[in-house]
């Protein structure tokens, strides 16, 4: 049987310079070289598109013919010989590199690429000394304006196309080409279209010589001034892997760290350009203090001093239930889990939670309570495997930027089906099939009539005669709702992801669903599975959720109202953890009920992604006596507050993250904090030591270890473990 | 001999349907759709030997046993009507003067195939040929020559035309592929070849315009009666395209293999104003040329293979005395620098050098140092590039140099071009 997936590939056996090796079929003779360590120099050639053979930089030798073969178009051959390095191999390579040159303006001086240029390190190992080429080099005006954040040089250009190719067949966003023809060819922007794709960045990357630089970056500075160091991208819940360049504690740049199970080696606009917060002249350099009206820098021991002397005051007052405590959804897991350890060890209370919130814990109880073979969790890699992806009620274009591209690689590179269920147009509706579009808030409808046509068999002229009754809400036909069904009962790999913010009963409705399916075909198999996510809308969303920045759940979502389950948490706090239940986010940012929130610390920066999902934060300061925000900058919250603590950004300091997908990543400290910023761990170890309750962490490694024994997904995972790939939650 | 696609060539009108069938026309579908299964009409062709009439010379029936069989695929079949080979001008002349001979070798080729839907890609600039085909595929629909079921063989076939955009490389058979795709037209690294992934991703055939008037002929004549015209492995006949310094221009069919001293002598009347002859380009700009002492030189793919040349369009450009084959050079080398898609790096920065060189040489800056670098680039350029365009561009700049050396010489020693001079005194 022929299965897609399982089919075993052919082993080729062929020798390259002399030595010997077995790669399956399909593998290109530069791929198959460069399993043998040995170098064929490139230009065009990615390993993540399809050849097109345009740059000539690959030649080598083959069986001793004088024809010349370029390895990255040429698929490997039983019993083929390649020679890489023969006196014909390397004149052709000094060849293509000579003609490359004739109109490259060599103004590797003034180049933002140069010293990390491919061009250079080629022309260096393979070029000629000298070129023959005497005529005058074509002048172009410099530089163009490609798109918002890209301008292009274009004699600098080598037309291998990769920047075209990777907007086209990877982003799916042609909006560049190239233009005119010959030695006149250049990079341009298609007839009537912007180069405004979300994924534009990336070609600045790929590109092998410095034709596209970024606007931010361009002339800021010469390689080996820099460092690269590792990160993780805190702009949405995808988690890309980065590495931040710096140069004396200074952000320049964002580049791509390629994490096979995160981002595939890509990165989104909002990514790659949102790192100029963390540098801006507007970051908070020290504590502030409300007097007379006015906030007032001051030092950090008074400063703490006098928020731990006003919380102490009010509960004195009001009862520690008065007090209350928000989180951002970038704090890190370790200060996440500080946050809620604080509020219900060292203030005593339950009102703790985080805002912008989604739905998640709905999810994680449903799964909780099912069996093991039942639904898998979602993994970004199952979308590799699925042939079917179903998509309910979220816009991952806008809102998951780089998981995008790994659906349109499913999509489009193998043909997996897409079905989606969403009122309006994305970025991925054009790839659909079918599209279900509802009314918004009339989501429920198209579930149900899934669940009739896959759990009770219902056919096709009854879900005819349900849509007339409902004509109204339904503006998707039965026909098409019926052969969303038939394939998701058909279908053998099949990842279902919901958004954010959906209603609960959906949630329900497509838990139920979903196992449904899976009941109907007997147990999950390793070659039939379903795996069902709910994608979180901020860097570390899930993360808050899972470390219990929330009124209802201690960590890992032990709910704080059973003696049972809290008993743990209280022997290894050595505590015994207040009853009351707790107020919600947006309780307490109405003062909560009748006026019972008289403290209130808010945690966390509004960072980027805060600041752009739709939600605006509505805090009412009326009958709150006392506002303790920590902050990056003086955003509109800390405007308000009576004590400010200048945090510092991801970049300053070390923690974990978990993604959308439910990978745990860590990062460390890339630059030192800005100004007397401090990371918000340390804050409430300061904090608490001030109020009596010291923590006795060293570092955020030790708060992980912490977690690890609490909470049972993250068992075992610690610092070393995680290294620079992360671990993916079961 | 017996001519097979100028045979009616005196007719006036025969581009109208009905003197066309009243000549015999279209009635080879009699035999080929009813009586002949695909596979024994790519027998047929296999065995006259027919070759491509495009440039490469393929075996035509060899190309089409390569498309997958079976009827659960879509295929398609493309006319390459892109005529732009300097020294070319025959398909013109054929979709001009004989527009159903044309549509009905592409109906039988769609047949033997399995292609529904065949596609003529047109040279932008061939206004005229494309009125009249257009016309004549009208006609062809209206009774009944193409749409469903043609002449009640079963048989289903819609032919589209489409004009390019006056680019030479669209003639490409890839290029032409990514045109009709409505892409900028650039060629395609073969493998994967267009028989096994063409136009969007499927099986596809490209032929050329002469190619498929030779269909009907082949079919209903018989594979014999074809080659018993020309030589063994180059049979049939040839449309000659005569250019250049001789006294009766023109397409002329003769057999393939005929002596190219018969062509120029004796067919195209000999060298104008009774020069003597200095060199032919006997295939289009894309051939190396040829010296006096080849003229005897037998007129077919192989026999120009040999020699170092090729058969190409048959597009001979005869050349007397008083040509500078540094000009001609530098004039062919301006085309392809024109015409080099810009894909690969040696082609699309090599065209230019070239041309480059060759200005400065013609201008009398050169020196002989130039003659060398200008040999070695076009070296450099030829087998390394995806499509056979750069290959033709060094052809014209090494045969020059190769057996017109002296040309070069003087123009480095005079500092200058000796023919303007030579010239401007005459
Ligand atoms: C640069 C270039 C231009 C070409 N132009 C033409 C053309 O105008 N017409 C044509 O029939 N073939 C042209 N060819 C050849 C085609 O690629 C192809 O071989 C041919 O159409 C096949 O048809 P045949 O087998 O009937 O000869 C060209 C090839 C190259 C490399
Ligand atoms: S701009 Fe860069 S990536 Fe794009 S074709 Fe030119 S060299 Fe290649
Ligand atoms: S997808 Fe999200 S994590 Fe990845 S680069 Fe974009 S904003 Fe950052
Ligand atoms: S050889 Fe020239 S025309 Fe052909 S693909 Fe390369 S650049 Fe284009
Ligand atoms: S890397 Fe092979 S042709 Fe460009």
């Amino acid at each position: 049987m022929d299965r897609a997936g399982e089919r075993e590939f052919k082993s080729i056996s062929l020798v390259i310079d002399g030595k010997a090796i077995s790669v399956p079929e399909g593998t290109l003779v530069i791929e198959a070289a460069r399993m043998l360590g040995i170098e064929i120099p490139y230009f065009c050639y990615h390993p993540k598109m399809d050849p097109v053979g345009a740059c000539r930089m690959c030649l080598v030798e083959t069986g001793g013919r004088a024809k010349l073969i370029t390895a990255c178009t040429t698929r490997v051959e039983e019993g083929m010989t390649i020679s890489t390095d023969s006196i014909s191999a390397r004149k052709g390579q000094k060849d293509v590199l000579e003609f490359l040159l004739t109109n490259h303006p060599l103004d590797c001086p003034v180049c933002d690429k140069g010293g990390e240029c491919p061009l250079q390190d080629n022309t260096y190992k393979y070029g000629p000394a000298v070129s023959r080429f005497t005529i005058n080099k074509w002048g172009f005006k410099k530089p163009v304006e490609l798109g918002p954040y890209i301008l292009l040089d274009r004699e600098r250009c080598i037309m291998c196309m990769r920047c075209t190719r990777f907007s086209d067949e990877i982003a799916g966003h042609p909006q560049i080409g190239v233009i005119n023809s010959g030695r006149g060819s250049e990079i341009g922007v298609m007839h009537g279209q912007e180069f405004n794709s979300i994924f534009s960045g990336n070609t600045i990357e790929i590109c092998p010589v410095g034709a596209l630089t970024s606007k931010h970056f361009r002339f800021s500075g010469r390689p080996w001034e820099f460092k690269n160091r590792p990160g993780i991208c805190a702009n949405c819940a995808v988690g890309c892997n980065i590495n931040w360049t710096i140069r004396r504690h200074e952000i320049l740049r964002v580049l791509s760290r390629e994490n096979p199970d995160v981002d595939d080696g890509w990165l989104c606009d909002r990514g790659r350009f949102g790192y100029t917060h963390i540098n801006s002249p507007d970051r908070l350099t020290s504590p502030l203090i409300k007097r007379n009206g006015g906030l007032v820098p001051a030092g950090w021991d008074e400063a703490i001093s006098y928020a731990a002397q006003r919380l102490d005051e009010i509960t004195l007052k009001h009862g520690n239930e008065s007090i209350g405590g928000i989180g951002s959804p970038t704090l890190t897991n370790e200060e996440a889990y500080l946050f809620q350890k604080f509020m219900r060890k060292v203030v005593g209370s339950n009102n703790i939670d985080h805002w912008p919130k989604g739905n998640g814990a709905i999810i994680e109880k449903l799964f909780e309570g099912s069996s093991k073979n039942d639904l898998r969790r979602f993994a970004y890699s199952h979308l590799d495997e699925a042939d079917l992806i179903f998509l309910v009620g979220t816009d991952i274009s806008g809102e998951q930027p780089v998981l995008d591209l790994r659906l349109k690689k499913a999509v489009r590179k193998r043909g997996a089906r897409l079905i989606i269920l969403h009122h309006g147009k994305t970025d991925l509706t054009r790839y659909s099939s079918p599209w279900l579009k509802y009314k918004e808030g009339e989501e429920m409808l198209p579930i149900e009539l899934l669940k009739r046509i896959i759990l009770k068999g219902a056919k096709e002229e009854e879900i005819e005669e349900e849509i007339k009754g409902e004509a109204e809400a339904a503006s998707f036909s039965a026909r098409l709702v019926y052969e969303a069904g038939m394939a998701l009962s058909g279908s053998r790999r099949t990842v279902i992801l919901l958004g954010n913010n959906l209603p609960d009963g959906l949630i329900h409705a497509m838990f139920d669903l979903a196992s449904g399916i899976i009941g109907q075909s007997g147990e999950q198999r390793d070659d039939q599975w379903i795996s069902l996510g709910l994608l979180m809308g901020h860097a570390n969303s899930q993360g808050v959720l899972d470390m219990g920045l929330d009124p209802d759940y201690l960590p890992g979502y032990v709910r704080i109202d059973l003696d049972g389950p809290r008993a743990r948490f209280e022997t290894a706090w050595r505590y015994s953890l207040p009853r009351a239940k707790g107020l919600s986010a947006d309780e307490m940012l109405n003062g909560g009920n009748n006026g019972a929130i008289r403290a209130l610390f808010m945690m966390g920066s509004d960072q980027p992604s805060v600041q752009s999902s739709n939600n605006t934060l509505d805090l009412k300061r009326e009958g709150i006596e006392f506002l303790l925000v920590s902050d990056i900058t003086l955003s509109d919250k800390a405007r308000m507050a009576d004590v400010v603590f200048p945090s510092c950004t991801h970049a300053e300091k070390d923690g974990t993250f978990t993604n959308a997908g439910r990978r745990v990543q860590s990062f460390q400290k890339a630059i030192r904090p800005v100004g007397n910023s401090l990371s918000e761990w340390q804050i409430l170890c300061n904090l608490a030591i001030e109020m009596g309750e010291p923590f006795n962490y060293l570092s955020v490694s030790d708060i992980m270890d912490e977690i690890s024994t609490l909470v049972p997904s993250y068992k075992g995972i610690n610092y070393p473990l995680l290294g620079d790939k992360g671990i993916q939650l079961p | 001999m017996e001519l097979i696609l100028f045979k009616d060539r005196s007719v006036p009108d025969l581009k109208d349907i009905d003197v066309y069938i009243g000549r015999g026309g279209y009635q080879s579908l009699d035999k080929g759709l009813r009586l002949l299964k695909p596979d024994e009409i790519i027998d047929i062709v296999k065995r006259s030997g027919l070759r491509g009439r495009g440039g490469a010379g393929f075996p035509t029936g060899a190309k089409w046993d390569f498309i997958p069989k079976g009827k659960g695929i879509r295929k398609y079949l493309c006319c390459n009507a892109d005529e732009s080979e300097p020294g070319s001008f025959k398909d013109r002349e054929l979709m001009e003067f004989n527009p159903h001979l044309l549509i009905e070798g592409i109906i039988l080729a769609s047949y033997a195939i399995g292609a529904a839907v065949s596609y003529i890609y047109i040279r932008g600039e061939l206004v005229y040929a494309f009125r009249i085909l257009e016309k004549a595929i009208r006609e062809a629909y209206k009774r009944g020559l193409l749409g469903k079921d043609i002449r009640s063989s079963g048989f289903d076939l819609d032919v589209f035309i489409h004009r390019g955009a006056g680019a030479y490389i669209c003639g490409e058979e890839t290029a032409l592929i990514e045109s009709l795709e409505g892409k900028r037209g650039m060629p395609r690294v073969k493998p994967p070849f267009p028989a096994f992934y063409g136009l969007y991703g499927k099986p596809t055939m490209v032929n050329n315009v002469e190619t498929l008037c030779n269909i009907p002929y082949v079919v209903t004549n018989g594979h014999e009666r074809f080659a018993s015209q020309g030589r063994p492995r180059n049979t049939g006949t040839k449309i000659y395209c005569m250019s250049g310094d001789i006294n009766n221009p023109g397409n002329y069919e003769l057999p393939l293999g005929i002596p190219l001293r018969h062509l120029i002598y004796d067919v195209a009347g000999g060298i104008r104003n009774g020069r003597a002859l200095k060199a032919v380009i006997p295939g289009g700009a894309s051939a190396a040329m040829l010296t006096p002492d080849q003229v005897d030189i037998l007129m077919d793919f192989d026999s120009l293979a040999a020699a170092g040349s090729m058969l190409g369009t048959a597009g001979v450009i005869v050349m007397d005395e008083t040509r500078c084959m540094v000009k001609v050079a530098l004039t062919l080398s301006r085309f392809f620098f024109h015409e080099s898609c810009g894909k690969c790096t040696p082609c699309r920065e090599g065209t230019f050098w070239m041309h480059e060189i060759l200005k400065k040489l013609e201008a009398g800056a050169g020196k002989d140092e130039d003659v060398d670098l200008l040999l070695d680039v076009a070296n450099n350029i030829g087998g390394r590039t995806i499509c056979a365009l750069a290959d033709g561009a060094i052809a014209p700049v090494i045969s020059s140099i190769r057996h017109f050396g002296e040309d070069y010489r003087l123009h480095v020693k005079e500092a200058g071009c000796p023919y303007d001079r030579i010239m401007a005194r005459a």
